[in-house]
């Protein structure tokens, strides 16, 4: 892959995995910096370019792996600020508005199932694929998800009289 | 909830997330990768320099010892009349030769 070929790519993808990236971290302005480290990694693996859908899956399971591999370094520092008692509250989680607070509630799983599900309209088995899931499962994990965010848009005052 | 209704609030959260701002550069990222491949390339070549000074230093320090073991009789004899001050010298040596095989190998 070319610089031209990645510029392009880019601009294809970017703005839905940052969209990605900021619901299913929670993070606002962190959501850049992973983003960033997605196409690195991305980069680095040296991807063939001629098959785009197998592309953008790759990229997305990296945005994942990106992504959790940023909780586990945020817990290990919390650990470690811990035992010095220098412990700081992370900021709350992005959220421009109600949808939003009520997504970030669900668990970055459901999160993740319901992003590639309905917005990338991702097949079961790429979403196994992505988030390196059994295909058989999913159907159940969507439902569950489903329910899930039904439950808590209900608890926020949000039903589906608002669709 | 049914499908169409996830996703319709599904789109809710895509058109928030039209409005997050500028996105990074990606010429930007394509430089920083490359720089990233690069300087994995030249610690990938440097690796046996760095290899060959770990095994250097192991196959002294176990020279030394078995050197040392195999004449500690003579050395012994040698440092016995002198007494402290020397045994305390040579102690020194030791440390400071192995402080000074430390910075080179860290350097």
């Amino acid at each position: 892959m070319d610089q031209q070929e990645f510029t392009a790519f880019y601009n294809e993808t970017a703005p839905a995995l940052r969209g990605y990236i900021r619901r299913v971290s929670g993070e606002g302005e962190a959501a850049d910096d992973l983003l960033q480290e997605t196409y690195l990694r991305f980069l680095r693996a040296k991807p063939e370019a001629d098959d785009r859908a197998a592309m953008k899956a790759y990229l997305y399971k990296t945005a994942t792996a990106a992504i959790y591999d940023r909780w586990r370094r945020q817990r290990r520092e919390r650990l470690w600020s811990l035992a010095f008692r220098f412990h700081e509250e992370a900021p709350p989680a992005a959220g421009t508005g109600d949808v939003t607070r009520c997504f970030q509630k669900l668990k970055p799983r459901e999160r993740a199932l319901l992003w590639l599900a309905y917005v990338e309209g991702y097949a079961h088995d790429e979403i196994a694929g992505t988030l390196d899931l059994n295909a058989k499962s999913i159907k159940v994990l969507l439902f569950r998800a489903r329910r899930n965010l039904e439950r808590i848009l209900r608890q926020n005052g949000l039903s589906e009289v608002n669709l | 909830m049914n499908e169409p209704e996830a996703a319709v609030w599904m789109g809710r959260l895509v058109e928030i997330s039209r409005n997050d701002g500028a996105l990074p550069d990606p010429a930007l990222i394509w430089w920083k990768a490359r720089l990233l491949d690069r300087q994995a390339a030249q610690a990938r070549v440097a690796r046996p320099i760095a290899i060959a000074q770990w095994v250097s230093l192991v196959v002294a320090v176990v020279t030394a010892i078995v050197l040392c073991a195999a004449s500690w009789p003579g050395i012994v004899g040698v440092l016995e009349p002198a007494g402290v001050a020397l045994w305390v010298a040579g102690a020194g040596i030791a440390v400071f030769m192995g402080l000074a095989l430390r910075f080179v190998l860290g350097e």
